[in-house]
């Protein structure tokens, strides 16, 4: 009994994940070897959706997309949080004031930042009216040029606070007296970043960012909201696709072969972040 | 680090050109909010005139277009806290019970546990979508606020669980060891040893779950398309897909949507950075 206490303090948890997750995902697999069509049975399995998916172009295609604008954010989110950290970790007045400020855009919910940015960057909408009083031309934000790139912009805007709140963590955290060493061994700062506050930062910038890029590749609400994976296949990401093809589209069989063609992808990210997460604890 | 001159120019650029960027998207949305509809149809003001409250009162008198025609907005601010206040009791529950037995006992496959947690904290809704879909209608969970809580609880569970466990992994073991000592069993030394001790943390897994679950798109949009019942976030969408689209009342709605999420991370500020990073990252 004793040996068997643990088990029924976790088997709520087990349970519950196991339903909603693990078992939707391994019928995720049954379905994506299943030759199925609405209201009809299952006329058979094998890998007719596999091969459809890949021969199409269309899957790779939006998997390209969605790999695009998960690098770019990420990296842009990094930067941006990088700079705001290091500023936010020397002291000045009304510091703490511009963090919690700095801190806004990240208790915003997805789809609210989804609709903030769809008024701002539609064609009447906000961007461009600035622009125009301004004596500039107004811009197709959302157009089949920028669209991706606007995403990109909308969700550095929610991402990046998480960042800098993280790296400026990782930052408190470096002992103050490594620096002074290094400045009376006359190190320039550059010599300082490069060699004292990087290293220090490394395991929680790869954290940040493995947890970032699951999180980014994942989003489904805010290309969707602005625009609908459009114009033609402009912003069409991952799960848009997905979306579109097993639930609008009714075509479950290859939906789900498309999901599983990205799980490996999903799971070398998990595997790092499981060893990043280790290492720091 | 010493600073010159020239760094505290460029310091203060670099924050003014940020707090811009931040202060835009809400700007435009406090405009539009404050604008009469027909006034924004032709014209795009850049501050609020004529000004009106028009849109903020007739987002809860349910006069507005498309399909929550005649709804107050009362009603999905109801179904989502319905939604999150359920999620947070179920899954920090469940998350404490979880949580405690990976961080303070011992058993088999207490590893193997704890990295599925992590993977189901982090793992995207959207590869499940379509199952999720055909399940949902298959065990009649469409269009219910308790089927949206079980679902939801793919995120929220192991969130809690997760969280959790880096908290009760610092909590002191001689404190729960002397409690087993004198006789407490197991789930009495949790209750009255070690939740009230770690009450916090608990608190912060808590307001964290109800977020997470009052931002869920997602799940609520496999789950339900019955106005009647729609979140939020399905509410306010819905607003803007609907043909004749009044963007005074959804930029209203959007600014009531954000006062939860934000309140709760303002009251817990210094423990965003370990509760998202699930404690690899101290704040």
């Amino acid at each position: 009994m004793k040996k068997l206490e643990p088990y029924l303090y976790v088997a709520p948890a087990v349970v519950i994940v196991g339903l909603v997750l693990v078992f939707p995902l391994l019928y995720t697999f049954y379905m994506s070897f299943a030759d199925k069509l609405l209201g009809r049975p299952i006329a058979g399995f094998g890998l007719q959706n596999y091969l459809a998916v890949l021969s199409e172009g269309r899957f790779l295609a939006s998997l390209g997309r969605s790999l695009l604008f998960t690098a770019a954010a990420v990296f842009l989110k990094l930067v941006i949080g990088l700079i705001l950290a290091l500023i936010l970790n020397s002291n000045f007045r009304g510091r703490n004031l511009v963090r919690a400020y700095f801190f806004l855009p990240w208790a915003i919910p997805w789809f609210t930042v989804a609709i903030l940015f769809l008024w701002l960057l539609r064609y009447r909408g906000g961007l461009n009216t600035m622009l125009i009083e301004a004596g500039f031309n107004p811009v197709f934000w959302l157009g089949t040029d920028l669209a991706l790139l606007s995403g990109i912009l909308a969700n550095t805007w929610k991402g990046f606070p998480f960042f800098m709140v993280s790296l400026l963590a990782g930052l408190q955290a470096i002992p103050k007296e490594l620096y002074e060493a290094a400045q009376v061994d006359g190190a320039s700062r550059w010599q300082q970043f490069r060699h004292i506050t990087l290293p220090g930062l490394r395991n929680i910038i790869l954290i940040v960012c493995t947890l970032s890029t699951l999180w980014t590749f994942g989003l489904f609400e805010l290309l969707f909201v602005m625009t609908g994976g459009g114009p033609g296949e402009a912003s069409r990401v991952l799960p848009i696709l997905i979306y579109e093809t097993g639930i609008t589209r009714f075509e479950f069989g290859k939906g789900a072969a498309m999901a599983v063609l990205t799980l490996p992808l999903i799971l070398l990210w998990v595997a790092l972040l499981a060893r990043f997460t280790k290492r720091e604890a | 680090m010493k600073m010159k001159g020239g760094d505290i120019a460029l310091r203060t650029v670099v924050l003014l050109i940020v707090g811009a960027l931040i202060a835009l998207p809400l700007y435009w949305a406090v405009v539009v909010m404050f604008v009469p509809t027909r006034d924004l149809l032709f014209a795009r003001p850049l501050y609020p005139s004529p000004f009106t409250l028009e849109n903020i009162f007739s987002l809860f008198t349910g006069a507005w277009g498309g399909r929550l025609e005649g709804h107050s907005f009362l009603v999905p601010l109801r179904n989502s806290a319905v939604v999150a206040l359920g999620n947070t009791l179920l899954s920090v529950t469940v998350g404490v019970l979880a949580a405690y037995a990976i961080a303070l006992m011992q058993f088999r496959g207490k590893g193997a546990l704890s990295t599925f947690i992590l993977f189901a904290y982090v793992f995207p809704p959207f590869v499940i979508m379509i199952a999720l879909r055909i399940l949902a209608t298959e065990w009649e969970l469409r269009n219910t606020l308790h089927g949206l809580i079980l679902f939801q609880s793919m995120i929220t569970v192991p969130y809690c669980t997760w969280f959790l466990r880096s908290y009760f992994m610092s909590f002191p073991k001689d404190i729960e060891e002397a409690a087993l000592v004198d006789g407490c069993t197991r789930f009495q030394s949790l209750v009255r040893v070690v939740l009230p001790i770690s009450l916090p943390g608990v608190i912060a897994a808590a307001t964290f779950a109800f977020t997470l679950s009052w931002q869920d798109y997602i799940l609520a949009f496999i789950i339900l398309d019955n106005d009647a019942l729609f979140t939020v976030p399905m509410a306010m969408v819905s607003m803007v897909i609907g043909d004749l689209v009044n963007w005074g009342q959804i930029m209203a709605a959007a600014l009531i949507s954000i006062l939860p999420p934000a309140l709760v991370y303002y009251l817990l500020q210094r423990y965003v950075v370990s509760g998202l990073t699930g404690g690899a990252v101290k704040g």
